[in-house]
């Protein structure tokens, strides 16, 4: 590779897409600045991939781990950014119930000399439900239901670039949290798509298009570890202060607990749309030697693969397998009546001639309660193999194990 | 695998599904493989890329801290940033991924004295890049696998941080691999350039080890030529931020031709590439669907894994038992990777 230094031959100075230098020139919001340096410093990832909660629960350990997580991994994963959706990869339309109202932003005005202005927004806040398993997670201390939490920013027009709004100050106020906590302990990452741990929404920053952000955590070790699901206040600042320097430009609003019923939130009390995270293995905790493997596979952005392997036994008691598999829509939250089968006339490490014989089984239908729970129901005989696995009924398998990059919650 | 194999095996739908997986891959914004960064973005490794280079460049302050109003107490120090400078040091490196791809990063230090200052401060420079007839700022992002998040112009530098080269998604997508030129632009009248040829995955030794063993390798494998057995792979934390625990189970047959399983696990470095002498077992006295009481767990023998890149497992066994119908032997075996699971691509 080749590098060079050199002086541009014009002095140029490219903002484009950039926050507005002036933005926060305005001598009545004076901490900007300082707010933007608070959370750079809150953006330093603790050393260790796991960690612990301020109220002592344990946290699932991962890599690329988030132990600042505020919601389970799977929760977005079937949320495609899209040329339709103004290419966000978070939900744009908001479901279940709302929080929020109109909100004052600073705005920068090109057609102004001294560029300020403010707009009036809407911020709507929302929850989605996500796999709920019941286990206490740093998020999740009281292992009650899980959502993840939004927050979407509506302008008027849209787009428009003569005059935008500028992201506010947000804080949350939670428990013993209060706000402008001493340790900065209320402030709350707001992103523009899920699963990040470093990315975030700079303060200041230009909104030129209605945008969707999910609310997480600092990976900071000092910084909060807020439980989403629980109620909270929210406010948003947009660093206007009087005279005496006190605030003028602060909002709060009130976000009660999530507390998901079969109208409210119907996702809740449903399956969980079968996705990739649902990959891994599962058994009975009473019979442990038997399980099933299970995968979900791309194909084409509208359906995928859903591909079980039963690991079992003959009536003999030597391992025996049967393999499932069926394709569905992406969104499914339950697979009905696949064709259950095995194969005969094969060898071991490939000492056999091919084909082996496909011998059909039976049926398997399957759906997840939870990241962490498998419920199936079967019914097959095996014809072409004396002795082997024969039967129906209905189980529910629990996981074993979290595979790294792909932690279900 | 088994039937994933069985009915994709060797036949126009098993051609199908991996095209349509690498079409649908297409699809997505991402300049590198998801995979690529499984452990995460390494800061200082400039000096492992053969081609990489490091430049200084002096980059100003925070334009912000020029308008704090003159009677607030933070004036004096701001007037001091708003007129600071600093030399960092700009370095543009490829770290190797699988399949003959590779990654671009951007890395800023700040000298070693002025880590962590908030007080003074660099901001972030512009960065853009020409690829034959197109020119534009590109999107960097302190995640991997990101599609959206983006570090902005003129937004503070505190310390030392690195940046993935992404593409935006309903804009004009550079090729990372192929040649370019990468501008970093101090806003103030200087730049750095860093001419980047075709990558060349010969120049990059890593690129032809094989791969760190993480859970994009879960999946499931089988030799084309024999369909119908095959080996499905899990790559588990344990949680201890050291080790990780890889998982195997073999579907075959026994020597009547009737299915038969095995069963590998076994503990290892993360970071590692291979690992050797998993154990392998095979279980006895179980039945279907839990009726049973116990099964028994006999040692079989051994295996070594490794993964040449994302689309290969290869693997030697030997059998150490002489139990009775269970299927023994040894050999080296490379097996292919059947189709891609979702969001845990590997390509």
């Amino acid at each position: 590779m080749y590098a060079k230094r050199f002086r541009l031959a014009l002095a140029l100075t490219f903002v484009a897409g950039a926050t507005s230098l002036w933005a926060a020139g305005d001598a009545s919001r004076p901490g900007i600045a300082a707010e933007q340096a608070t959370r750079a410093r809150l953006l330093v990832p603790t050393a260790n991939t796991s960690g612990t909660s301020a109220s002592g629960t344990s946290q699932a350990k991962e890599l690329i781990a988030n132990s600042a997580r505020a919601y389970p991994a799977g929760c977005f994963s079937d949320t495609q950014p899209s040329a339709a959706g103004n290419i966000e990869p978070l939900p744009v339309v908001t479901s279940g119930p709302t929080y929020g109202g109109t909100v004052t932003l600073y705005a920068y005005d090109t057609t102004q000399s001294n560029h300020d202005s403010t707009e009036n927004v809407t911020i709507t806040i929302w929850r989605v439900a996500c796999s709920s398993s019941g286990d206490k997670l740093s998020y999740n201390p009281d292992g009650g239901p899980v959502a993840a939490t939004l927050m979407r920013i509506t302008r008027t027009s849209s787009g428009t670039t003569s005059k935008y709004p500028t992201f506010p100050s947000v804080r949350i106020s939670q428990g013993s949290i209060g706000f402008d906590d001493a340790n900065y302990r209320d402030y709350v990452r707001v992103v523009t798509e899920p699963n990040t741990v470093i990315a975030d929404t700079l303060v200041d920053a230009p909104v030129i298009d209605s945008t969707t952000y999910v609310l997480e955590n600092y990976p900071y070790s000092g910084a909060s570890i807020f439980a989403m699901n629980q109620a909270f206040q929210i406010r948003f600042d947009n660093g206007y202060t009087n005279g005496s320097g006190q605030p003028t430009g602060q909002i709060v609003f009130n976000v009660p607990d999530y507390n998901p019923t079969a109208s409210t939130y119907p996702a809740a009390s449903q399956p969980l749309p079968i996705n990739g995270y649902l990959s891994g293995s599962w058994y009975d905790p009473t019979h442990s030697g038997e399980g099933i493997l299970t995968q979900v596979f791309d194909v084409d952005g509208k359906t995928r693969i859903f591909a079980a392997t039963w690991y079992t036994f003959d009536n003999a008691g030597i391992p025996f397998w049967l393999a499932a598999q069926g394709t569905f829509n992406i969104g499914a939250t339950s697979i009905s009546n696949m064709t259950v089968g095995y194969r005969t006339g094969g060898g071991f490490a490939g000492n056999f001639t091919p084909p082996t014989t496909l011998q059909t089984w039976g049926t398997m239908s399957v759906s997840f309660p939870s990241c962490q729970k498998m419920s199936f129901s079967y019914n097959g005989n095996t014809s072409a193999v004396n002795g082997g696995p024969s039967g129906s009924g209905s189980k529910t398998f629990v996981r074993i194990g979290s595979i790294n990059s792909l932690s279900c919650q | 695998m088994s039937q994933v194999a069985a009915t994709l095996r060797g036949c126009a739908l098993l051609a199908g599904i991996l095209v349509a997986t690498q079409a649908f891959a297409d699809l997505s914004v991402h300049a590198y493989p998801q995979s690529c960064f499984a452990d995460g973005l390494p800061l200082g490794q400039v000096a492992r890329d053969p081609h990489g280079q490091s430049l200084p460049l002096s980059l100003h302050g925070d334009f912000n801290a020029c308008f704090v109003n003159p009677v607030a107490p933070n004036y004096a120090a701001s007037q001091v940033e708003c007129h600071y400078s600093e030399t960092v040091t700009i370095a543009a490196f490829r770290v190797p991924c699988s399949g003959g791809t590779s990654a671009t990063l951007l890395e800023i230090d700040r000298p070693v004295n002025m880590q962590g200052n908030t007080n003074s401060y660099p901001t972030f420079p512009g960065v853009w890049v020409k690829q034959q007839n197109l020119i534009g700022y590109i999107r960097l992002a302190a995640d991997p696998n990101t599609t959206n998040s983006q570090m902005y112009v003129n937004g503070p530098v505190y310390r030392s941080s690195i940046y993935t080269l992404e593409n935006t998604i309903g804009a004009p997508a550079f090729d990372y691999n192929q040649a370019f030129t990468l501008t970093v632009d101090n806003n103030t009248g200087f730049a750095v350039q860093f001419d980047f040829a075709t990558y060349n995955p010969a120049d990059y030794p890593a690129a032809t080890q094989g791969m760190p063993i993480s859970g994009y390798l879960t999946g499931a494998w089988y030799d084309p030529a024999h369909g119908g057995e095959g080996i499905l792979t899990e790559v588990l934390d344990n949680g201890d931020g050291a080790t990780r625990t890889f998982a195997a189970t073999w579907y075959t047959f026994d020597a009547l031709g009737a299915p038969y399983w095995l069963i590998a696990q076994a503990s290892f470095a993360i970071g590692a590439t291979h690992i050797d002498n998993v154990p392998v077992q095979f279980d006895g006295n179980g039945g279907f669907a839990g009726a049973f009481t116990a099964v028994t767990r006999n040692p079989w023998g051994m295996m070594n894994v490794s993964f040449p890149d994302c689309g290969h497992l290869h693997f030697s066994y030997a059998s150490s038992t002489n139990a009775s119908g269970v299927p023994t032997g040894s050999g080296t075996r490379d097996w292919v990777r059947i189709g891609n699971l979702h969001a845990l691509s590997c390509n």
